[in-house]
């Protein structure tokens, strides 16, 4: 029954829902943008407390071992509210990294440390402003006690707030396939390493890294548990992403509705206007395509489905699009008062906008779609 | 073994057995079976294949099996119908009067019409039309002004309906008349059954763009019908045809998720006339994405469907779901069409040589055909208005 919520899922959603919307809800996200904290340290603790940060780490680890759907549940509530947290970033996109690495000690403990929210990860993986996975040209090369790391990341979340980066790289004369290749711990607070800030329109925590003549422990590089791992990672954090953007879209879809029923133009509600109606009908019947191709792309990913690929790209290519018309039919649907900052349908664009861009736009991943349906 | 799985493996077993291999799909236009007075058949393995389903009650599963049904439950006619989809089996018998009019006499009918009616409808006995619209009556449909006079134990009527679909093949029309004119619209309309043959009843067929002509429209001039063919009450026939609207949307949305189909597929056609890479990739890279887009579309639609079905079981049914289907599969099916075209090139829009070949040919007939798929039914703007109010409670505006 992977497309309707099982009874424990249901009840996750719920709580989910109320604590958003009582402990993080959007004025918490406008607080921390004038203040110069990345996080709220307190509520962090308090999702920690809820489990959430354990969701995706295996039980033998001290994790819940609850699934990427219960994950991405979390993810869809959060985005309602623009909840700014550690949440997507360690405990989910680089729970999976670790996830999808060979067992050592290093990461069984870091596992279990990111599951304790003791620690918060950070996942640098691209490095180029276009979404181009495939490239990687960080080089980590023997060295006398380890390896010695040189190369860039370019725009990676919450990288400085961090106390782990969870860094791809590759050995110097390997090609640039995805398939080989693993993962380095690096400190992020550590000498070698320099960040620049990258300020998007989301107003969250970006920055590009560049890593030079780096030094890290043989033990602090982490091994692929096979060539398909990459891959999987990309595709967690694809998932998580659209989400994210069902999330905003049927916030900002549902504000809007609420708006068209209450203000009055020509002696009339707006939301009376047939031009009105039709666009907010076609907009709902996509929200509910997206909602079920969202739920079905969860439930792939964590079963580890054989077509579980072509299920993320078709999420964040229709996740995209959907957000892109909801997001900015919001706004023009309020008017003028739209595009104040003072309202908050803004800040769902803005967040959208740059998730459409985050892992991949649509005629990346229509493009995908074709080729793994043979086309 | 439950007793559900048991009359799945039973249900295999005959349709293997009984199904003749030409009556398994593709199912193409050519091969469906209608019923009606002078019934006539595709093959012989065609009344083979309807015989043996009608003897069963399985050309209408879920009617009961007093007036000549299956008298299946709903879980015994959804595995009947998945099983027939497994071997694709061809329907033994296709009519209006099987998805439309048999649920709501069963509904509202009076003994006698449904002693009358029914089993000639599971039967194949009778071909019936529907006989709503009028020129001046479409979306607004209560509006209808067909009239309809008491003259004490018959009714006298007068008017026309149109785009009457198989108007011309059918023996018997169900119709929408007006008996009062007092009230609101919706009020004095009467749901009534009218055989075909009776003195003053004309059916004139209507061209389609398409070169069908599966149309008519329909003339009454002074047709005298009996009053106990009036199905539900009389001023009352607007809850009947609200309820079996239902219906007909239902079948239109599965019509357009391809029971018509077996056109080729997007990728294959570009393929062949676009080419195509060693790998395998589509050449154009603007067509490649357009297809791209369409496959997750009705991936999506597909995927939604099965949702709300899961949803049913666990008894968490969204219901406002449903109502998106139609609008959704039958504008999906139209991009489809269109692509198929452009693809094809002016091969694509042969009209009357033999040059084209058979998959050109039913791509260009689809093409103006289904055209239809956005009107019938209720058009796609008054989806939406319906979705409108029902899903989003949006108020009333003058023409919602
Ligand atoms: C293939 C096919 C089979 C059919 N078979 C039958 C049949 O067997 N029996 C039968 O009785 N009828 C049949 N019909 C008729 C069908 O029900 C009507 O065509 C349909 O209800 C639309 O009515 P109309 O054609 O008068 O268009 P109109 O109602 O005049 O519509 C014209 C345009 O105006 C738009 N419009 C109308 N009202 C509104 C509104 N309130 N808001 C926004 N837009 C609006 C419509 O969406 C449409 O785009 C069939 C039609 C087709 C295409």
């Amino acid at each position: 029954m992977s497309l309707v919520l099982t009874e424990e899922q249901s009840i996750l959603q719920q709580s989910a829902a109320e604590f958003y919307s009582s402990v993080m809800p959007v004025t918490a996200f406008r607080q921390l943008r004038e203040s110069e904290a990345v996080f709220d340290a307190e509520t962090w603790s308090q999702m920690v407390e809820l489990g959430w940060s354990s969701i995706m780490v295996p039980e033998e680890l001290g994790g819940l071992e609850f699934g990427l759907m219960g994950m991405g549940i979390l993810a869809i509530e959060g985005a309602r509210t623009l909840a700014k947290s550690p949440l997507t970033t360690s405990a989910a996109v680089s729970v999976a990294a670790l996830n999808f690495c060979k067992p050592s000690e290093q990461r069984d403990a870091l596992l279990s440390a990111l599951a304790a929210g003791e620690k918060m990860a950070a996942f640098a993986h691209l490095e180029t402003t276009q979404f181009k996975p495939a490239i990687i040209r960080t080089q980590s090369a023997s060295a006398a006690d380890g390896y010695n790391v040189n190369g860039s990341k370019s725009c990676v979340e919450n990288a400085q707030s961090s106390d782990v980066i969870l860094m791809t790289a590759r050995s110097p004369n390997a090609g640039f396939s995805e398939s080989d290749g693993f993962i380095l711990l690096i400190d992020p607070k550590a000498d070698g390493i320099e960040f620049n800030s990258v300020g998007l329109i989301d107003e969250r925590e970006y920055a590009d890294i560049s890593i030079s003549d780096f030094n890290i422990a043989k033990d602090e590089k982490l091994e692929w548990n096979d060539d398909a791992a990459v891959a999987q990672v990309l595709d967690t954090a694809t998932v998580i992403a659209a989400c994210e953007l069902y999330g905003c879209s049927l916030e900002a879809f549902e504000r809007t509705l609420e708006y068209v029923k209450d203000r009055e133009q020509f002696g009339n509600k707006i939301g009376s206007f047939q031009a009105l109606q039709h666009r907010l009908a076609h907009q709902y019947t996509q929200l509910e395509l997206l909602k079920t191709v969202v739920y079905d792309a969860l439930s792939a990913v964590e079963k580890n489905r054989k077509d579980a690929a072509l299920a993320v790209s078709h999420a964040k290519a229709l996740a995209n699009d959907t957000a892109r018309l909801v997001t900015t039919e919001a706004i023009q649907m309020h008017g003028g008062i739209g595009i104040t900052d003072e309202l908050d349908i803004g800040l769902f664009y803005k967040r959208a906008r740059v998730l459409r861009t985050m892992w991949g736009d649509s005629v990346y991943h229509r493009s995908r779609f074709a080729s793994l349906s043979g086309y | 073994m439950s007793d559900l799985d048991a009359f799945r493996l039973e249900t295999r077993a005959w349709l293997e057995e009984n199904c003749p291999e030409s009556q398994r799909g593709p199912v193409t236009p050519d091969m469906v079976i209608w019923p009606g007075k002078n019934q006539t058949f595709p093959s012989d393995d065609a009344r083979l294949w309807f015989e043996r389903m009608r003897d069963k009650g399985w050309t209408c599963p879920d009617y009961p099996s007093e007036y000549a049904g299956g008298g299946l439950s709903r879980a015994e006619e959804a595995v009947l119908r998945e099983e027939m989809q497994r071997l694709n089996c061809c329907p033994p018998l296709t009519d209006q009067g099987i998805g439309m009019l048999g649920p709501a006499l069963l509904e509202f009918g009076t003994e006698q019409l449904k002693a009358e009616h029914i089993p000639k409808i599971a039967r194949g006995e009778l071909r019936w039309c529907q006989g709503y619209s009028e020129p001046g009556a479409g979306s607004d449909l209560a509006s209808l002004q067909c009239k309809a006079e008491d003259k004490g134990d018959h009714f006298l009527i007068n008017g026309t309906k149109i785009w009457t679909s198989y108007g011309v093949e059918s023996d018997w029309i169900f119709c929408l008349v007006r008996t009062s004119n007092e009230g609101p619209k919706q009020e004095g309309i009467t749901f009534i059954l009218v055989d075909m043959e009776t003195p003053g009843v004309k059916a004139k067929a209507i061209d389609l763009i398409s070169g069908a002509s599966e149309f008519a429209q329909v003339f009454f001039d002074d047709v005298k019908v009996p009053k106990t063919n009036v199905v539900g009450e009389i001023h009352k026939g607007w809850t009947v045809a609200k309820s079996l609207l239902k219906h007909e949307r239902k079948m239109m949305s599965e019509l357009s998720k391809g029971v018509l189909g077996g056109t080729a597929a997007l990728p294959d056609v570009a393929k062949e006339y676009l080419g195509s890479t060693d790998d395998g990739e589509i050449t154009e890279p603007l067509y490649r994405d357009a297809i791209a887009q369409y496959e997750m579309n009705m991936r999506a639609i597909g995927l939604t469907g099965y949702r709300t079905h899961q949803e049913a079981l666990a008894r968490k049914m969204d219901t406002n779901v449903p109502l998106i289907m139609k609008y959704l599969g039958t504008s999906e099916l139209q991009i489809k069409d269109e692509l198929l075209v452009d693809m094809m090139g002016l091969r694509g829009l042969g009209w009357k040589d033999e040059q084209f070949n058979e998959s050109e040919q039913r791509a260009t007939r689809e093409l103006l055909f289904n055209k239809a798929l956005t009107i019938a039914g209720g058009t796609n703007e008054i989806q939406l208005n319906i979705i409108a109010k029902r899903a989003l409670g949006l108020p009333k505006g003058p023409h919602s």
